[in-house]
């Protein structure tokens, strides 16, 4: 099948996903519950999920490491941070902004200390990740401090922000979070040619023409706005970074080209349709999205790359 | 196009001594050179500032190609003049023979065209005929031998079309069934096209079977230069290797071409 075919394919699953993720639900369809709720929340889920695909794209290729994504550099991490501290420090409001917002200020706020680093002097691809990493850990360890010493209310409160769940969102805001992943990703989409370069061989990638240090810089802005807004709209959702680059490469969409509108779509489909789940599965409870995701898409991502792996 | 290195010196970020010095030479258009010496003595280095991929300080001088200094150029105009290839590459992520070797035309290549055109797809083809890669150019590189990717990686340079080639170990490890067609098919580049070509290798009975010109690097300098067979020497030799490694030179019975020895 041409890689074009694959994309549409994806593209029709992504709109079949958003109509069934605006159709169900536990209570009944009015136009109220369409307007302010369904359709944000879908629209919002829809962007967070094409966003976290691509960004685990932008991340894997920018660096050479198919193990790479936005955990991986820390930005998620960070934001997960800025969430706890949203939510218990001061107590969901800062200013008059949420957990969401501080989720927001925390991933850029690293990403500007990590870029700053990164254009000081020549750092190899393996410096850049480890800092990410033992960054990403001391971020954690910090939220997990304070969610420790928390009160169960605002402990409840967290816990919903770090294993990602779909909150509220207005449908300008839902607008705006689209209209943002979407413009980053064509911006990184332009990309292409330098990311398919760097993912066989730096060294030749840069003889070919390629500024690997300022792709990185470029990509590393675009992940870092892209996962700040998707942690702000849904809390800390994994996996999908990880693992929708690696399904779509396994079923042979290869070059940067078509996997970064492959991954938007496929990102968006995926999310939603868990979100849909989410919301229904033990009505009127929710489960956490990054849950189902986990628990539903780590043994289909196995059984799809069992041949490979 | 020839590639001109006057009194240039390189020091790598972080390191504390020059990694090549005064290196003075002029490689002639078209002309084809084994580069040589002990490992460190700088043949990497003198590669890689060819290729303009260093990161580190110029300590003076320049390298030139076609008169303009190398540093000034384009990256994307560079790669159409000088192609790379390494020893090796790793790749880790899934990708054919083929769309390997296609990425020797991206320098090419507007930002905004997707997709090769027709010409594009003949060269690719003949490069592909050219390295008998005919019946595994589908499949994916880390499903190939070690001999047959480093046959791609080199499909790739040779599809950037480029005045120099430069090949930094690329034939090491490679059997020698694959080293011949690596060898065949420089030759013919060198002999059909006039493409000039860069060779670093430590096989030097290989090289001297194939590179007509021979240029040694010790500890960052360029010790001796010229044709392979006035060039090597015993005394050379065990200069650069020690007078323990009892290496002598004499001749390849059947052609006359050098071949060191174990004594």
């Amino acid at each position: 099948m041409a890689n074009s075919a694959k994309i549409i394919g994806v593209l029709l699953l992504a709109l079949l996903a958003f109509v069934v993720a605006v159709l169900v639900g536990p209570a009944e369809m009015t136009s109220e519950i369409f307007w302010q709720l369904r359709l944000p929340r879908a629209i919002g889920v829809a962007s967070v999920g094409a966003g976290l695909a691509v960004a685990g794209v932008l991340v894997q290729s920018s660096f050479g490491n198919p193990l790479a994504d936005p955990f991986t550099v820390g930005i998620a991490s960070a934001a997960a941070l800025g969430a706890v501290v949203g939510a218990v420090v001061f107590r969901g409001s800062f200013l008059g902004f949420g957990p969401g917002a501080m989720a927001f200020v925390f991933a850029l706020g690293f990403s500007f200390v990590m870029t700053a680093w990164m254009r000081r002097g020549i750092r190899s691809a393996a410096d850049i990740l480890l800092v990410g990493v033992v960054c990403g850990f001391f971020f954690t360890a910090c939220a997990t401090l304070i969610l420790s010493l928390s009160e169960p209310h605002a402990l409840a409160h967290s816990l919903s922000w770090l294993m990602g769940s779909a909150t509220y969102i207005e449908l300008p805001w839902a607008l705006g979070v689209a209209a943002i992943t979407t413009v980053v990703t064509l911006v990184a989409w332009l990309q292409w040619r330098a990311m398919d370069l760097v993912t066989v061989n730096e060294l030749t990638a840069r003889s070919m023409g390629v500024d690997v240090k300022k792709l990185r810089l470029l990509l590393y802005v675009c992940v870092a706005v892209i996962v700040a807004i998707s942690v702000g709209v849904a809390g800390v959702i994994g996996f999908v970074g990880l693992v929708v680059p690696h399904a779509l490469r396994r079923l042979g969409v290869r070059s940067t080209v078509t996997l970064i509108p492959a991954a938007f779509f496929s990102g968006a489909a995926l999310v939603l349709s868990a979100d849909a789940l989410a919301r229904t599965i033990i009505a009127p409870t929710e489960v956490p999205v990054g849950v189902i995701l986990a628990i539903i898409g780590a043994p289909v991502f196995l059984w799809l790359a069992r041949r490979s792996l | 196009m020839s590639i001109d290195f006057s009194n240039f010196s390189f020091t790598y970020a972080g390191g504390s001594k020059a990694a090549i010095q005064d290196i003075c030479h002029e490689f002639e258009s078209g002309s084809y050179w084994c580069v040589a010496g002990a490992n460190g003595s700088g043949k990497s280095t003198l590669l890689k500032s060819v290729c303009g991929i260093l990161d580190g300080t110029v300590g003076k001088g320049t390298v030139k190609i076609e008169g303009r200094e190398i540093r000034s150029i384009d990256r994307v105009n560079l790669a159409r003049t000088v192609a790379y290839v390494p020893g090796g590459a790793g790749i880790q992520f899934p990708i054919t023979a083929r769309e390997l070797i296609a990425q020797g035309r991206f320098p090419y290549k507007q930002r905004l065209s997707i997709g090769l055109s027709e010409e594009d797809e003949t060269k690719i083809q003949s490069i592909v005929a050219l390295l008998g890669l005919e019946k595994n150019q589908n499949r994916l590189v880390s499903q190939l031998s070690w001999g047959e990717s480093a046959l791609v990686m080199l499909g790739r340079a040779l599809a950037q079309e480029t005045k120099w080639l430069v090949l930094d170990e690329a034939v090491s490890s490679l059997d020698l069934g694959v080293q011949r067609r690596v060898f065949s098919v420089l030759e013919k580049m060198h002999r059909d096209r006039k493409v000039g070509i860069l060779f670093v290798g430590h096989d030097l009975n290989l090289a001297a079977e194939f590179i007509p010109k021979l240029l040694w690097l010790h500890e960052g300098k360029i010790i001796k230069s010229g044709p392979f067979n006035e060039v090597l020497s015993d005394d050379l030799l065990s200069y650069v290797y020690g007078k323990d490694a009892g290496l002598s030179v004499g001749q390849n019975p059947k052609n006359g071409k050098p071949k060191i020895f174990f004594s």
